[in-house]
């Protein structure tokens, strides 16, 4: 009897045993990219989520880059919008590895943008043993998709891993999760660069109407000028002092700005262009609902009026009794008073500011404050740790959709549109040769012509500097909101002047035009080193 | 344990779906990260006890202490990037509870038609995260509610136990001439912008801390308004130090009793409905705030900030049942109807606490192993049961 019982063990034991250290799993209910991404259709599902995570730049990404400049404040207003001090973090400049902002926003940025690095290499990886008569375009776009986000990447943290499986490619090594060193910033902005030229020729010029809103030609060509144009940033070193700059690429900027302007492809909307009456309101095409027919636009995020997939900006900036229709607006982000009185009141572009008495977004119809009187907003915020729900001026450049569902509004946002390449042909222009003054003033005037009547141009007889000054001021005019005021303050070396609430400290902290890396991700990757001064 | 957990899997989940033209699109995203190493986590634990009675097992209980150390947690942590998503389950770090229990039951009445017996449970746990990898912390207890939004109020943190409040020290009010600010420089009239950092009357202060060269944190004599980076500290943790239950029983004749006490001290409890709702400035937003804000100098316009003000001592001391019942026979009514009752009983019949809100003892989740936070936390209902068995 004992001696069958232990003959019974062994077996048991001897079955048993491969099945514990064996752990492999072959799912049979689950999809894993080892054995989809094979065809058109299932490569675009992939290509989608890529793209999908696009949206990210309207969240951390959005409020690291607008907040901290002087163009947005989160004023706390009572018991609303502290949130722990990740706002006034951001405004003050007195963010770290380890504080509210530190931990908030500029770490999610960090996985926001390296997650759609990651979903962009998955697709790659799987469709390295597809075939099918579209791959080449679609490997393009997953290309130039994650050229994005380490353009995002690089331009808030400077050197980051650069992680890929690409053939043929020697800083492609793996797509693994494994602790990697960073690569240089000048690396990450080589690889971006080789990544776009490489990709653009098998992307389409147009898109048919049906797939508006993925990436041509054109669109490569602008992320290029936009690099180009901030080279010397984005291939300097950043000490504790600040930048040393790197290899300025001016020339390339006015080329790559010259394929864009001469293509055909776009054009400025003007009110004559798009055949409305309001002065003004043909620049404002760009930013209405229905803006995917914009043909100024150049790359975009596109969005829709359902569940998940809205524009949600307005829902940041309005006042609470401003909106109608499912959601009631969260009444935060607005613009300093200094800001706002920097636009000229002829500009039509400062239209996108609401001050003084409001209405309804939705209806137009007057609307009053809380305590039930007429809603007027005030641009001066004496104290931003203090402010009441009416006090500073808010910024609707995406004006709500007419036929939004709830918070969703069907606003596409802008990456890229014509009238920045304008304005960066003029400015490489101008840096190039001040001889090139009066050809750069009169692209900035090509850009000013739409929206001053009767016409104000600059003149042409500026001095370079005064050029550089101007090109300053007239990119927060037409930019505004457009997530680019940080590279301009940063490449024009004025990050760190003072503007109101900013913490004195930050005037002489030059480091600050670099994000720090978060204590999390210093914790999670010990091979990543913290960047100068922080 | 999630199936597949170990490999990376696709799902058109609504997060992935985008837009061409005027369509949504279906996405097809990886929502999770591989982990080809995953494996069960591992706990040796040690237990030594000893069961006692005398004077005839009229005293009699068990004494017990116990050791029970965790390797290999299985945690959903964030990952080094670029990943599909943040975090991943992983086996991650070491964690060790230890702890002892105490009981003695009593039968200090034992008669033919009477009894009465009493007992008392007592016991003491540790917790402690030993080890986390290499990564100094998580983040944890996040918090709800206006003004709050993903604002984080506790850490996971080596060397100290889950639930570890983690965040400013709380000073006082400024009432006049709080400055300079943590710059320490205070020159020139009240509204240069040089000043921009001195607490002002009616400001919140928390305690500011510098890191000197070895990487401790020292006490800045300069108190600041708001508090950042290094003047989160550890503020407590949610954990009791011991919790004693009493229990007693027994009847006269036919009636019977029951009575159940149990407590919980030395636990911190984050009134976080407190923090948001005990702020004088829900007023700037035309609402109403609660009656302790009246008084407690904080000016009317200021925002409600986390710190250890709103972490409370939630030790208490619960009446968690009284029952009363009376046995009798009912031979008339039915001729067979024996042992039939009738009892009345109550559960959570008295509360004893020092704490502010309306009960100490919740259960709000807060993300990975938070505990301790009380956010509009319904009270636990105080309930009678009253009730008649008649048996057959």
């Amino acid at each position: 009897m004992i001696k069958s019982l232990g003959a019974t063990g062994v077996l048991t034991l001897l079955l048993i045993a491969p099945a514990c250290t064996d752990l492999t799993e072959v799912p049979q209910s689950s999809i894993t990219p080892d054995h989809f991404y094979r065809n058109e259709g299932e490569a675009v599902g992939g290509l989608a989520s890529i793209y999908a995570g696009l949206r990210n730049f309207n969240g951390n990404y959005y409020q690291v880059t607008e907040v901290s400049t002087d163009e947005m404040i989160v004023p706390t207003r009572g018991t609303d919008w502290y949130d722990g001090g990740v706002w006034l973090d951001l405004h003050h400049q007195t963010w770290g590895a380890n504080t509210p902002a530190g931990l908030g926003q500029i770490d999610g940025a960090w996985t926001d943008l390296f997650n759609g690095v990651a979903r962009a290499n998955v697709l790659l990886d799987a469709l390295k043993g597809a075939n099918f008569a579209t791959k080449p375009g679609i490997v393009a776009e997953a290309r130039v998709l994650r050229a994005i986000y380490y353009f995002g990447l690089m331009d808030l943290y400077g050197g980051v891993p650069i992680v890929c499986s690409d053939t043929g490619n020697p800083l492609c090594t793996g797509i693994e999760i494994e602790t990697r060193e960073r690569n240089t910033r000048a690396e990450v902005f080589k690889f971006i660069e080789d990544e776009l030229i490489a990709a653009r020729p098998d992307l389409p010029v147009t898109w048919p109407a049906a797939m508006n809103g993925r990436i041509t030609q054109g669109g490569a060509d602008a992320i290029l000028a936009s690099l180009y144009l901030n080279a010397q940033v984005f291939t300097g070193t950043v000490t504790a002092a600040g930048l040393q700059p790197g290899t300025a690429r001016w020339q390339d900027a006015v080329t790559v700005s010259d394929r864009i302007l001469n293509s055909g492809t776009y054009q400025l909307s003007t009110d004559a262009s798009i055949g409305c009456s309001t002065p003004g309101c043909g620049w404002r095409s760009n930013f209405r609902a229905d803006n995917g027919n914009s043909l100024e636009n150049i790359l975009v995020i596109k969005y829709l009026n359902q569940p998940g997939l809205g524009l949600v900006l307005a829902m940041a900036t309005l006042h609470y009794n401003q909106y109608s229709g499912g959601e009631t607006p969260w009444n935060g982000f607005s613009t300093l008073a200094d800001t706002y009185n920097a636009f000229d009141p002829a500009d039509l572009r400062r239209q996108i500011f609401l001050a003084g008495p409001q209405v309804n977004q939705v209806t137009g119809l007057p609307v009053n404050d809380r305590a039930g009187n007429p809603l007027v907003f005030d641009p001066v915020i004496p104290d931003d740790t203090k402010a009441s729900e009416s006090m500073g001026v808010r910024i609707m450049k995406y004006p709500v959709d007419p036929n939004h569902l709830d918070r969703e509004n069907g606003n596409d946002y802008v990456l890229y549109r014509l009238a920045e390449i304008y304005l960066i042909k003029a400015e490489a222009l101008n840096e190039l040769s001040a001889a090139n003054g009066p050809a750069a003033v009169a692209l900035i005037n090509k850009v000013r012509e739409r929206v001053f009547n009767p016409p104000k141009p600059l003149v042409t007889t500026l001095t370079q500097q005064q050029i550089r000054d101007a090109i300053l001021n007239e990119r927060l005019y037409e930019l505004t909101d457009e997530g680019k005021r940080r590279q301009d303050l940063i490449r024009m070396g004025a990050y760190q002047r003072p503007w109101l609430f900013k913490a004195v400290a930050s005037q002489t902290q030059p480091y600050r035009i670099l994000m720090p890396i978060s204590l999390k991700q210093l914790g999670t990757n010990p091979k990543l080193t913290q960047n100068a001064g922080y | 344990m999630p199936p597949y957990a170990s490999l990376i899997r696709l799902s058109a989940d609504a997060g992935s779906r985008y837009v061409f033209g005027d369509q949504a699109v279906v996405g097809f995203v990886p929502i999770n990260n591989a982990n080809p190493d995953l494996k069960w986590e591992t706990t040796d634990q040690t237990n030594v006890a000893l069961d006692y009675g005398f004077g005839n097992n009229r005293f009699s209980g068990s004494l017990e202490y116990y050791v029970k150390n965790t390797h290999d947690l299985l945690l959903t942590v964030p990952v080094p990037q670029p990943a599909v998503v943040g975090d991943r389950l992983q086996n991650i770090g070491k964690m060790s509870n230890k702890g002892v229990e105490f009981s003695l039951d009593a039968q200090i009445l034992n008669r033919a038609t009477s009894s009465w017996s009493a007992g008392l449970v007592f016991s003491a746990d540790k917790n402690k995260v030993i080890d986390l990898g290499t990564t100094p912390f998580y983040i944890t207890g996040i918090m709800s509610g206006q003004g709050q939004s993903g604002a984080p109020s506790q850490r996971i943190l080596a060397g100290q136990p889950l639930g570890t409040f983690y965040g400013p020290q709380y000073i006082g009010v400024c009432v006049a001439n709080c400055g300079p600010g943590p710059d320490g420089v205070s020159t020139g009239p009240v509204n240069d912008p040089s000043r921009a950092d001195d607490p002002k009357p009616g400001q919140q202060l928390f305690n500011h801390y510098t890191v000197d060269a070895n990487g401790k944190l020292v006490l800045s004599p300069n108190a600041t308004a708001n508090p950042g980076g290094s003047d989160f500290v550890i503020l407590g943790n949610a954990n009791p130090k011991y919790a004693l239950g009493l229990r007693t029983s027994g009847n006269v004749g036919k009636f019977d009793f029951s009575m159940l006490i149990n407590s919980q001290h030395g636990q911190k409890v984050l009134n976080e409905t407190a923090l948001v709702y005990e702020t004088k400035s829900n007023a700037i937003n035309s609402k109403n705030f609660l009656a302790g804000a009246l008084n407690d100098g904080v000016g009317p316009k200021e925002p409600s900030i986390f710190s250890n003000r709103f972490i409370e001592d939630g030790s208490f001391w619960r009446l968690q049942n009284v029952t009363v019942g009376y046995t009798f026979d009912l031979p008339r009514f039915t001729g067979t109807a024996r042992n039939s009752r009738i009892y009345v009983s109550g559960d959570n019949l008295a509360l004893k606490t020092n704490y502010t809100g309306y009960d100490p003892e919740v259960y709000t989740d807060a993300g990975l192993a938070s505990k301790g936070i009380d956010y509009l936390h319904y009270p636990r209902a105080r309930t009678i049961t009253g009730g008649i068995r008649v048996a057959f």
